[in-house]
C-alpha cells in the first residue's frame, strides 16, 4: 500500500473545485506517473492533479498487507467538496478544511478532517439517495448544516459546532456532537443515534421527541463502547463524560420513533 | 527426573483436538462479574457429559476492557465448531442474558471462516429476545446487538470467533494423603489462573474422577483410571500408584496452543512440588491412554527439562 500526499500550489481566482476524486482507495493505489495523469474538476475544465498539487509518492514498508491501509494526505488546499465521496477504505486525512458534502455515500475507511467542514458531512452523493454507509469521520473543528443527512450507518464525530439540525432524515448511524448549541437535532430521524456531549446545552429538548429516562453509562454498555472509540480517535473528551449520565429521547416522534438522542447532563 | 524430591515419572499427557471460543464478559460490578462466570462456566467440566468445557482464564481490569467496566476473559471448548457454538449461544442466553448488567464480547475479533477458524453466531440470533424493539450499532468494523431489558440494555456482540485448540492437557499428583494432595493441587491450580490461553476447567480446577478410555459396559465410553485409584492398588490390573500414595489428583489443561498448555503444566507442576515429599508430594505422572485419546503428546521429562536444573 502506499501513503500519498497532496499538498496543494496557490492558485487565482475563486472557482468551485470537485474533489469527489481525491480517496485513499484509488489513488494511493496509484503509481506515480497515473496519479500525476489523474484530473480535477475545477469550474468546467478538468485539471491534472500535478498542477495543483505537489504530490508526494511513498509505499508504505509493510509487515502485515492486510492490514496495512492506504492513505491519502491533503494539506494545505481550500475547502474542497465531495472530498471522499463513495470511498470504501483506507485513511484519508485533511490538512485544513473541507467543504461541502465530506465523505458523502462513503462505505468504509476512515476521514479524519483537522480544521472544519461544510455542509452535509456523511451525506448523499449526487448519484445516491442514502448518505455514508459505513466507515467513520472526524472534524476536529466545525460543521454545516444537515450533518449525517441520510446516513445510513458508520459514525460521525464532530469536536466543533454544528449547524442546523444535525442528524436530519437520518436513517441509522452515529452522530456525536461535542459543542452546543444543537439546532433542532434529529428531525425526521428513523433509527439514528446522536450523542451530545456538551452538558451546559442539556435543559432543551426538541418538540418532535419524547424524553424517557436518566441512566448512567455503566448502564448501557453501547454508550461506553462508543464513548471509547470516540476518544480513540483522537478526539478530545469532555472530563467526566466517560463515567457521566446521559438522558435518552426517542426522535423523531412522527416518523419510526426509533431515533434516538443521547444528552449527556451531568 | 526429580524436582524438590518429587519423581516426575518419564510419561506422557495425551491430549487432543478441540474448538474454543473465548468470550469477554462484562458487568457493573466485580460482584456480578464473579456471578456470571460462575454461572456462564457452569457444567462445563468434561465433554464426555457436558456441551462444552468451560472455565475462567483471567478477570480483566476496567481499561482492558470493551466498554470499560470490569471483565473476564472466559474459555469454552468443545469438539466442533458448530457444536460449540450451540452451547455458546445456549450459555450466554441462559446465564448471561439473564445475569443483571452483563454486556458479552468476541475474545477473538480476528477469527475469520476457514480451516483453522470460524465464526459462530450470538447476538445475531439472541437479539430475536427483543422482539423487535432490538438495534444494533457497528462500531469499528464490529457489530453489537443492544436487546431492551429490564435493567437497562443487554450489549451482545453479532458473532464470535472459534479457533482449533488443544483439550485434555493433565497431569497427576500423587501424594501421602488427601489433605496434602489437595493443597497441592490447590498451588497448581493458582499458578496456573494467570497464564494466558488456559482454562482448568473441572471443579475448583481439580479432578478427583481422573478416567480411561472404555469400559466394561456398553454405552460408557469412559471409566475410571483404576490404575490410581488406591483403594484398587491390590486389585488393579496393574496399578501405577506410587508406593507410599494413597491420594491422587488431576489437573486438566485446555488451551489455545501446544505452547500455552505445555508453560502451563511446567508452572503447575512445579508449584504442586512446593516443600517436596515433606509436604506430602510424591511423585508427578500424567494420564495417557495408548494414543487412543488423541495425537498430542506432552511428554513430562521434556517439558520439564528446563526447570529439572533448579535445586531440589
Amino acid at each position: 500500500m502506499n501513503r500519498v500526499t497532496l499538498t496543494w500550489r496557490p492558485r487565482t481566482g475563486p472557482q468551485p473545485i470537485d474533489g469527489s476524486c481525491l480517496r485513499p482507495d484509488t489513488l494511493a493505489r496509484m503509481d506515480a506517473q497515473a496519479l500525476a495523469a489523474q484530473t480535477l474538476r475545477i469550474g468546467r475544465d478538468e485539471v491534472p492533479l500535478s498542477e495543483c498539487f505537489d504530490i508526494t509518492h511513498e509505499p508504505l514498508a509493510t509487515h502485515d498487507a492486510a492490514r496495512d491501509e492506504p492513505t491519502l494526505i491533503v494539506r494545505s488546499a481550500p475547502p474542497l467538496d465531495r472530498l471522499g465521496e463513495l470511498m470504501q477504505h483506507g485513511s484519508l486525512v485533511i490538512e485544513g478544511d473541507a467543504g461541502d458534502d465530506l465523505g458523502a455515500s462513503m462505505r468504509g475507511g476512515i476521514i479524519r478532517v483537522t480544521g472544519s467542514a461544510g455542509h452535509r458531512v456523511g451525506g448523499p452523493a449526487p448519484t445516491s439517495d442514502r448518505g455514508m454507509t459505513g466507515g467513520e469521520i472526524v472534524v476536529q473543528g466545525s460543521a454545516g448544516d444537515h450533518v449525517g443527512l441520510h446516513m445510513r450507518r458508520g459514525l460521525i464525530v464532530i469536536a466543533g459546532p454544528v449547524g442546523k439540525s444535525p442528524g436530519y432524515r437520518t436513517l441509522a448511524g452515529t452522530i456525536a456532537l461535542l459543542q452546543g448549541p444543537f439546532n433542532q437535532p434529529a428531525l425526521h430521524n428513523r433509527r439514528g443515534s446522536l450523542l451530545l456531549l456538551d452538558k451546559s446545552h442539556a435543559s432543551h429538548t426538541p418538540i418532535h421527541a419524547i424524553t424517557q429516562d436518566t441512566f448512567p453509562v455503566s448502564a448501557i454498555p453501547t454508550l461506553g463502547l462508543l464513548l471509547r472509540r470516540i476518544a480513540q480517535l483522537g478526539v478530545a473528551m469532555p472530563e467526566g463524560v466517560l463515567h457521566g449520565r446521559f438522558t435518552l429521547s426517542s426522535v423523531d416522534r412522527l416518523e419510526l420513533g426509533r431515533g434516538e438522542i443521547w444528552q449527556w447532563v451531568n | 527426573m526429580q524436582i524438590q524430591g518429587v519423581t516426575i515419572v518419564d510419561t506422557f499427557a495425551e491430549a487432543f483436538r478441540v474448538w474454543a471460543g473465548r468470550l469477554v464478559v462484562t458487568a457493573l460490578d466485580d460482584y456480578w462479574l464473579r456471578i456470571a462466570a460462575q454461572t456462564v462456566t457452569g457444567y462445563g467440566t468434561s465433554v464426555i457429559g457436558c456441551d462444552a468445557e468451560a472455565g475462567v482464564e483471567r478477570y480483566l481490569s476496567p481499561s482492558q476492557t470493551p466498554d470499560g467496566r470490569p471483565g473476564v476473559e472466559l474459555l469454552f471448548c468443545g469438539f466442533k465448531s458448530q457444536t460449540l457454538g450451540k452451547a455458546m449461544l445456549n450459555r450466554t442466553g441462559q446465564c448471561l442474558m439473564t445475569c443483571p448488567t452483563t454486556a458479552v464480547y468476541d475474545g477473538l475479533p480476528d477469527a475469520v471462516t476457514g480451516e483453522d477458524s470460524d465464526r459462530i453466531d450470538l447476538g445475531k440470533k439472541l437479539r430475536y429476545f427483543g422482539d423487535g424493539n432490538q438495534k444494533s450499532k457497528v462500531i469499528a468494523g464490529r457489530r453489537f446487538w443492544r436487546v431492551p431489558v429490564m435493567d437497562g440494555e443487554f450489549t451482545c456482540e453479532e458473532t464470535c470467533g472459534t479457533v482449533k485448540a488443544i483439550g485434555g492437557g493433565n497431569f497427576l499428583i500423587c501424594g501421602q494423603d488427601q489433605p496434602s494432595t489437595l493443597a497441592a493441587a490447590r498451588r497448581a491450580v493458582d499458578a496456573i489462573a494467570p497464564l494466558p490461553g488456559v482454562i482448568t476447567p473441572f471443579p475448583g480446577g481439580v479432578v478427583r474422577s481422573g478416567s480411561k478410555v472404555g469400559s466394561r459396559y456398553k454405552g460408557m465410553f469412559a471409566s475410571t483410571n483404576d490404575a490410581f485409584c488406591p483403594t484398587l492398588r491390590s486389585t488393579a490390573k496393574k496399578s501405577e500408584l506410587p508406593p507410599g500414595s494413597s491420594c491422587v489428583y488431576e489437573i486438566v489443561i485446555n488451551g489455545l496452543t501446544v505452547q500455552q498448555i505445555s508453560d502451563a503444566t511446567r508452572h503447575g507442576i512445579l508449584a504442586a512440588c512446593e516443600g517436596g515429599p515433606d509436604a506430602g508430594v510424591i511423585a508427578i505422572s500424567a494420564g495417557n491412554y495408548g494414543g487412543k485419546l488423541g495425537k498430542f503428546h506432552f511428554k513430562l521429562h521434556q517439558i520439564m527439562s528446563a526447570s529439572a536444573s533448579q535445586p531440589s
